[in-house]
């Protein structure tokens, strides 16, 4: 039997059909395993040529998009970071002033409470108070 | 999203291509992933592919308006890449970087997108040998040889198309087209 010829397969494969080759194919095992095989293989050719063809685009787009992911990540970490160090300023200036508030209630306090204790120790009225000083200072004080 | 850009490419290529041209926009949209895959496909190399393709839409966005619409848009963009392709495997540099280029790296790469779902790895395995022998091959074709054969087997473009892209005749085309798939055979022979 006499095989197809290049020719012929070639023709075969670019669409163009005649019924003595088609008689062939179906009779010769050889020549149809061959055929298939050529079309199998420019299928999958351009299904991997496309595929790859497809991958680059999308690698690129994501490598483009890459510092700015990467960018934002960043931003949100220093966002993060400055937002707690400004709550720990926050937390020691609110802290400093409340010890600052405290310190001045009990200085206030220290104040009324000697007052206090000045007008319940006190012996005379407060406008005679003066005379008894001079009084204690010439007699050496009270005995 | 694929389907609507396969059905706005089909609604485009029934309008009039002079008036398909005024939307650049969309015509970068449509068909930009063809005219790359047919650059990446000759040159095998992504970045050359992509400075191309850049080049290609400049210039036919420059020369919009000398596009008289005598063949579809995407013959015409392809006619633009096929002539910047030529331009480029001319100069010495592209010469130079062709010779340090490995042919095993490209092949390799393009193994990696074989589609081998619900494959057992025998069919991977052989599916991955005859893409293999089909790269080898247009490898050592002739620069118009293999722009014949990526039109046709890859981009799916008749005959008549093709010989528009390459400013040649059907008969020049088919000619090309006989002796490209004489080579891939001759390849995809010596497989085991």
């Amino acid at each position: 039997m006499t095989h197809l010829s290049s020719i012929q397969i070639s023709e075969w494969i670019l669409g163009e059909r005649d019924p003595e080759t088609e008689r062939h194919l179906n009779a010769c095992g050889k020549c149809h395993e061959e055929i298939s095989g050529l079309q199998n293989g420019l299928m999958e050719f351009k299904q991997s040529v496309r595929a790859w063809s497809e991958h680059p685009a999308e690698m690129r787009v994501s490598a483009s998009r890459m510092p700015l992911r990467v960018s934002w990540r960043w931003a949100g970490v220093s966002a993060g970071v400055t937002s707690i160090m400004m709550g720990i300023i926050m937390l020691v200036l609110y802290q400093d002033v409340q010890q600052a508030q405290r310190e001045s209630k009990s200085a206030e306090d220290l104040l009324l409470l000697n007052q206090v204790h000045a007008h319940l120790t006190r012996t005379v009225p407060q406008p005679m108070e003066q005379l008894m000083n001079l009084m204690n200072d010439e007699t050496g004080g009270p005995q | 999203m694929e389907r609507g850009v396969l059905s706005s490419a089909m609604t485009a290529t029934m309008e009039d291509p002079v008036e398909e041209l005024q939307d650049f926009d969309r015509v970068v949209q449509l068909y930009r992933p063809a005219v790359f895959r047919f650059i990446l496909a000759s040159l095998r190399d992504q970045d050359d592919a992509e400075s191309l393709t850049q080049d290609c839409f400049l210039k036919a966005y420059r020369y919009r308006h000398q596009f008289r619409g005598d063949a579809a848009l995407k013959t015409w963009l392809m006619q633009i890449a096929a002539n910047l392709i030529r331009d480029l495997t001319r100069s010495r540099r592209f010469q130079f970087w062709k010779r340090a280029q490995s042919t095993a790296v490209c092949a390799h790469n393009l193994l990696e997108f074989v589609s081998s779902r619900d494959a057992s790895p025998e069919t991977t395995a052989l599916v991955q040998e005859r893409i293999k022998a089909i790269w080898t091959a247009t490898g050592n074709l002739p620069e118009k040889q293999r722009a014949v054969f990526l039109l046709r087997f890859v981009e799916d473009m008749d005959l008549l198309e093709i010989a528009a892209v390459l400013g040649t005749s059907e008969g020049t085309v088919k000619s090309h087209l006989f002796r490209a798939l004489h080579a891939v055979r001759e390849q995809m022979r010596k497989l085991p």
